[in-house]
């Protein structure tokens, strides 16, 4: 029972451990809005405004630079 | 030990025995990241990283560990432990070596900690009982080969789903069915397709 308890606690501080470590590394600079994109994407709540907007905006620039483009001749 | 052994692993794993359509495991990423074919294919890549790693660690704990000591009924609890822990690891050591594999790869981590799909793969290999036919170091082999066949039969179905959503949304779906209902008829109909390679192997 003893080693029972001794392998679960040395797993648990294992993973406290791995984490605290995880949450201490710094996430690179050009990562953090990808990691914002991911979490939108997976999420499933339909009524969210965020991804809405976030969507809208995504078009509106996409119009833009067709608009641009279009003006410039490409 | 001849490379049939090795090949039909793989091929069992990924597809007659899928992990999504015939067992029903990793069903949340499967529907939560196959909205665009870019996300699916980094999770697919991420999944295979983690699950390749976690069967291994998985199957040395149990057999060098655990069997020896007679406490295997505290397997899963210290899986899924050895899961996290792992994948932490992975995600802090990804960080600090490559921008360019985090930014690929880094991102889908988090949401591997609670894959059932992982857990359920170290588990099975366990249930295989490798050793037995094999030994212990061959059937580390044969158990991280099947779990290298898993993860490319997750990918397979993950990626097919996420490019026939993404033609869905072009398509004229009716308005009740839009979204989730008309994913859930398809990954019906995918999982009918994949129970007639049933018996081949």
């Amino acid at each position: 029972m003893l080693l029972t308890i001794s392998i679960v606690a040395i797993i648990v501080v294992l993973y406290i451990t791995t984490f605290a470590m995880n949450k201490s590394t710094p996430i690179p600079e050009d990562c953090l809005e990808l990691i914002d994109e991911v979490s939108c994407d997976a999420c499933n709540n339909y009524s969210c405004t965020i991804k809405h907007d976030a969507a809208t905006i995504k078009e509106d620039m996409k119009n833009q630079l067709k608009y641009e483009q279009a003006k410039e001749g490409y | 030990m001849s490379l049939t052994v090795f090949f039909v692993a793989i091929i069992s794993s990924m597809l007659i025995n899928n992990v999504i359509l015939m067992r029903f495991l990793g069903v949340c990423p499967f529907l939560g990241v196959s909205k665009k074919t870019e996300s699916a294919v980094g999770m697919s890549v991420a999944v295979m990283f983690v699950m390749v790693i976690a069967s291994i660690v998985t199957y040395l704990l149990y057999y060098y560990v655990l069997e020896p000591n007679d406490i295997t009924y505290i397997s899963t609890i210290a899986f899924i432990l050895v899961i996290a822990s792992l994948v932490q690891l992975v995600e802090m050591f990804i960080k600090k070596v490559s921008k360019k594999l985090y930014k690929s790869l880094g991102i889908y981590l988090p949401l591997i900690t609670t894959n059932c799909a992982i857990l359920g793969v170290a588990e099975s290999n366990i249930a295989s009982g490798y050793p037995t036919d094999y030994g212990v170091f061959q059937g580390l082999l044969v158990a991280s080969t099947a779990a290298f066949g898993t993860a490319l039969g997750f990918g397979l179905i993950i990626f097919a789903f996420s490019s026939i959503r993404e033609r869905l949304d072009s398509a004229n779906v009716p308005e009740a069915w839009k979204g989730v209902p008309i994913s859930l008829v398809i990954a019906g109909i995918m999982a009918l397709a994949f129970l007639g390679l049933g018996g081949i192997v």
